[in-house]
């Protein structure tokens, strides 16, 4: 894989890939026989994947999501889920997931 | 056989008197035996276990007794098995099975078919009854459970929307790992209506395999009766069909010490809604600091790469070849003067030997010229018409026409007589 093949996959990457990838990447270099100039395109990947992983931790928002059911095709409805009244003990849960009309994914 | 008049005492003549036939032991016995066996086939006993000794055979022998009797029991291996619990002296049992007798002895003796510790209720009967049919389905197997995702993307719960149990799990997943994403399926978690909107919620996750990572089912405590939908076998079919679908399950019903059937089928327990809620996901600080470690580990092994490079490079440098290179370049410029001195040296030498040489030759040559030899006065002489010059009288005759080559000019003349090369000279 070349580096340009490699920072595309990244972005596509969820954390668990992207954390399952970097640990090959230590492990490979810390265990490896690699040449200088692999070693160094493994660090190089490491760090990369490094970054998505904090991309990925910077970016939640914690949505929340009501399963309405399943479409004709099989696919998920959802809607933003809220707290029935009576129990929202602090508006942050309910406001993470005002926005977005139901719709199917 | 005899007719059962026969046995009756007060029909029976003194001895002595009119001859009946008397009943054999074996045959007496025969007769309690069918009669016992006719009329306890199946009976229901409760009382305390005592004497309870189990043999090498696998078979298990005891007597259940209360306050005023007490009665022979014997179970088989094969009914012994099957408990699900410990029997002991002193347990308060139920217990079913068939009177019979045991001829050798005269005895008679109450063969257990099951045994159940006294106050179950139909409930915890019930559980044990499916909890058996599952187990011998493999619905339980270990190898059957599939791990939970190690990082999960969307997280499906599976509960009631109202109550702290939800606002519980929420806190818990914001707090720790506020990347996933929550779809929440609201359920009636008991009541009628519960193992079937429970199954169809699994099943619609299920059908989201690639799209939901995991499913969590979720009841806060209560009454086993409150607990119940988690025990039904519609609800655990379910929950290992969402598995099998790829979308693993995690039940979290009740308290610690509730265990219900989803439990078991699950492919993960949590003793309450909170832990799954823990469990599901990891902790974003945590996985912070392993990050960092991590990134230290990637850095020090590049360190120690790079390191181990320098120190190969400095053990190569020590080399003479490598401490003074441009001495050894200098060393070779020079040899190349050298030899290019001496090659410059050898050309000339080469090149005035050859002069010399030539010159030498051009005078040979010079020497051998016959223009030479002519100058001295000498001549050449062929017959006209001929190529080769006359070396003897021999060659011509008289009226022959000579041609002479003198060093300077020619002359044509006629032979007028020949001397043969015997005679004396002219």
């Amino acid at each position: 894989m070349t580096a340009n093949e490699f920072d595309q996959a990244l972005t596509q990457l969820s954390f668990e890939q992207a954390l399952t990838e970097l640990e090959k990447q230590v492990d490979a270099l810390e265990h490896g026989q690699l040449s200088l100039e692999d070693a160094l395109a493994c660090f190089e990947r490491g760090v990369k994947l490094l970054r998505r992983c904090y991309q990925l931790l910077e970016r939640a928002e914690h949505r929340v999501q009501e399963l309405v059911g399943l479409s004709e095709r099989g696919e998920a409805v959802v809607r933003p889920f809220s707290l029935p009244e009576e129990e929202v003990p602090s508006s942050r849960v309910a406001n993470t997931a005002s926005a977005t009309q139901s719709k199917p994914i | 056989m005899s007719q059962s008049s026969a046995m009756l005492p007060f029909d029976t003549p003194p001895p002595g008197g009119k001859a009946v036939s008397a009943l054999t032991v074996s045959q007496l016995t025969a007769l309690i035996r069918e009669l016992l066996e006719e009329a306890f086939d199946d009976v229901w006993v409760c009382g305390e276990i005592s004497n309870y000794k189990e043999h090498m055979s696998g078979h298990v022998y005891f007597t259940l007794k209360d306050e005023t009797a007490q009665i022979r029991c014997v179970m088989w291996r094969d009914v012994a098995k099957r408990l699900r619990f410990r029997v002991q002296d002193g347990l308060q049992v139920l217990v079913r099975g068939r009177i019979s007798v045991f001829p050798q002895r005269g005895d008679y003796q109450l063969y257990i078919r099951e045994m159940q510790p006294r106050g179950l209720g139909p409930l915890e009967l019930a559980f044990r009854q499916l909890y058996e049919k599952l187990q011998k389905l493999g619905l339980f197997a270990a190898e059957r459970k599939r791990p939970l995702p190690r990082v999960p993307r969307r997280i499906g719960i599976i509960t009631s929307p109202r109550g702290a149990v939800i606002r519980d799990m929420l806190r818990i997943l914001r707090r720790r790992w506020p990347i996933a994403e929550i779809w929440i399926r609201s359920v009636t978690v008991q009541g009628e209506t519960a193992p079937e909107e429970i199954a169809e919620a699994l099943s619609w996750f299920g059908r989201l395999s690639g799209i939901v990572d995991v499913v969590i089912v979720a009841r806060g405590g209560g009454s086993a009766e409150d607990l119940w939908a988690f025990n039904e076998e519609r609800v655990a079919f379910a929950i290992r069909a969402c598995s099998e679908n790829g979308v693993p399950v995690i039940s979290a019903v009740g308290h610690e010490v509730d265990w219900t059937i989803a439990d078991y089928v699950a492919d993960k327990r949590a003793a309450t809604p909170s832990e799954a809620a823990e469990m599901v996901v990891p902790d974003q600080q945590e996985m912070r600091q392993l990050l960092q470690t991590w990134r230290r580990r990637l850095q020090q092994a590049l360190c120690n790469r790079v390191q181990n490079a320098r120190r190969h490079l400095e053990s190569f440098s020590r080399h003479p070849v490598f401490r003074r290179p441009l001495q050894r370049i200098k060393e070779k410029v020079q040899l190349v003067d050298d030899l290019g001195s001496q090659l410059h040296q050898a050309m000339q030498h080469f090149l005035s030997a050859r002069k010399q040489q030539l010159a030498l030759l051009t005078g040979r040559l010079d020497a051998l010229s016959p223009l030479q030899v002519l100058q001295r006065g000498y001549s050449l002489t062929w017959k006209e018409g001929e190529k080769w010059l006359l070396r003897s009288s021999d060659e011509v005759a008289v009226g022959d026409c000579l041609i002479t080559q003198l060093a300077r000019g020619r002359l044509r003349s006629r032979v007028e007589s020949v001397q043969s090369p015997g005679d004396a000279h002219p």
